[in-house]
């Protein structure tokens, strides 16, 4: 069973907050728990079978919104809401029409829809939490609100990006990138943070050489602050938010791609490329093949995917 | 007015929207052609069984012109060379691109044209993704029947019609 649509819902249930020290217990996250569903939609059909089943591909305007359709019937979410963008994504809406004009009649791979997955999250999410939203769906697509946020802050305690290796290791050619890019996005993110909360808000970073090997945890008032933030994102902000923070293991990466794309001006520390934003998430793995040589198969393919999934996310979210 | 960075970012999109569509556009081309020559065959079948119950001579130079031109459509189909296809370089439509570059106000500007390079690279990103897995794992494009039919074989069976 392919399963093309429901690619990145954050599942992961916590029950108290003690929990959350004890790596083990905690259910992994960034897993596809959706329920498989039999609705009957295009991109069912398509993940059921996996093979190209339409002449056409078209974008039809109709007044306030693109819609995406095949042999001119609009494509259908997994759960059954049509694949629609408003009229100032018309980018994204070309991107989609392209990647399903691009689809050849052969077996239909899971990475080939990117953009498609992601969206159809976005409107999927929009529409269940909508009040008075099928709760039997919401269900399905793990599309509690309350739940994908906690569980995403479970990042902010292991970011990436708050995490510094020990100066013994690489000669300190490490360490000393990382204080280079980590610590002006980190002090950019808790003045970010800062206001959503009363009080300064300092990050909690994780030191190899002072902590040795330990489990992080950010102060409560972080936490909330965190909280308070992702409460600000539309759905549609919050599920580019969560591919971001699954593909880069960065609860801050998710920060900096929303505020360079999801809004027109950002604050002066937040400024970075997509690219950049990739590179600060697989600054380890960089020093690691530039020393011990590139693995075929993972290394490169990694490289890409982090890339691809980072620049869709930012396709996604730009206004 | 149009400046060089404004090009530069349109031709940046265009040439990553050419280089990721090729595959795929040879791919449908092709199949394509497997079907016009599927149905060409099928009306020189006719045009064939016509040929032997005609009597009269007149249809019967008729039905061989026909055929003649069917044949020379088959032969043309077939040695089609579809990668040097000169319709590959170009997009088809790229009206939207066009339309937002030109109506965005000046501010925006950088802005636009840094998601334009970001678009070109995701696109990038995603062909060469596409290229390794398939790399890595080959054969992961074959149709159901055909991974069958290579399983029954490297077992010295031969899967029945």
């Amino acid at each position: 069973m392919l399963r093309l649509f429901n690619g990145c819902s954050a599942v992961g249930r916590m029950t108290s907050c003690n929990l959350r020290l004890l790596a083990t217990q905690a259910s992994p996250l960034g897993v596809d728990h959706s329920i498989e569903n039999n609705l009957k939609t295009e991109t069912n059909r398509l993940s059921k079978t996996g093979e190209r089943f339409w002449e056409k591909v078209s974008l039809k305007d109709d007044g306030s919104q693109y819609l995406v359709q095949l042999d001119s019937k609009t494509i259908l979410t997994p759960l059954g809401h049509p694949l629609a963008v408003d009229r100032d994504r018309s980018l994204l809406a070309m991107l989609l029409q392209k990647e399903w004009t691009n689809l050849t009649s052969l077996a239909v791979k899971t990475y080939s829809l990117p953009l498609t997955s992601l969206v159809s999250r976005c409107i999927d999410l929009e529409i269940v939490n909508k009040p008075g939203g099928d709760l039997e769906s919401k269900a399905k697509i793990g599309g509690d609100r309350e739940r994908i946020s906690q569980d995403l802050l479970r990042y902010l305690d292991t970011d990436t990006v708050l995490v510094f290796c020990s100066k013994s290791e690489y000669e300190g050619a490490l360490r000393k990138a990382q204080d280079q890019v980590y610590l002006p996005i980190i002090s950019a993110a808790e003045e970010f943070l800062s206001n959503y909360s009363g009080s300064a808000v300092k990050l909690k970073v994780l030191d190899a050489d002072l902590h040795g090997l330990r489990g992080n945890q950010q102060l409560e008032e972080t936490r909330s602050a965190a909280k308070k933030y992702l409460d600000t994102l539309s759905l549609w902000d919050l599920a580019v938010f969560e591919k971001t923070v699954l593909t880069t293991k960065s609860f801050i990466c998710g920060v900096l791609l929303l505020q360079n794309k999801a809004s027109a001006e950002s604050l002066e520390g937040l400024k970075s490329s997509m690219e950049s934003i990739a590179e600060a998430a697989t600054l380890e793995i960089i020093y690691q093949t530039d020393r011990w040589g590139e693995v075929e198969d993972t290394h490169d393919v990694d490289k890409r995917d982090v890339r691809r999934n980072i620049h869709a996310a930012a396709i996604v979210a730009y206004k | 007015m149009i400046g060089t960075d404004t090009l530069k970012a349109y031709r940046c999109v265009i040439r990553a929207m050419v280089r990721s569509d090729r595959k795929s556009r040879i791919a449908q081309r092709m199949e394509q052609r497997r079907k016009d020559i599927a149905m060409l065959t099928y009306k020189r079948m006719n045009v064939v069984r016509a040929q032997n119950a005609a009597i009269d001579s007149m249809q019967k130079s008729k039905l061989f012109k026909e055929l003649q031109m069917l044949n020379r459509q088959v032969d043309l189909l077939k040695n089609e060379q579809i990668e040097r296809d000169k319709r590959l370089h170009f997009v088809g439509d790229t009206c939207i691109l066009r339309e937002k570059l030109l109506k965005g106000s000046q501010d925006e500007r950088p802005r636009l044209l840094q998601h334009f390079k970001d678009i070109a690279s995701f696109l990038e990103n995603q062909r060469e993704y596409d290229e390794l897995i398939e790399r890595y794992n080959g054969g992961s494009k074959l149709s159901q029947s055909e991974t069958v039919k290579r399983t029954a074989s490297r077992v010295g069976l031969e899967v029945p019609f």
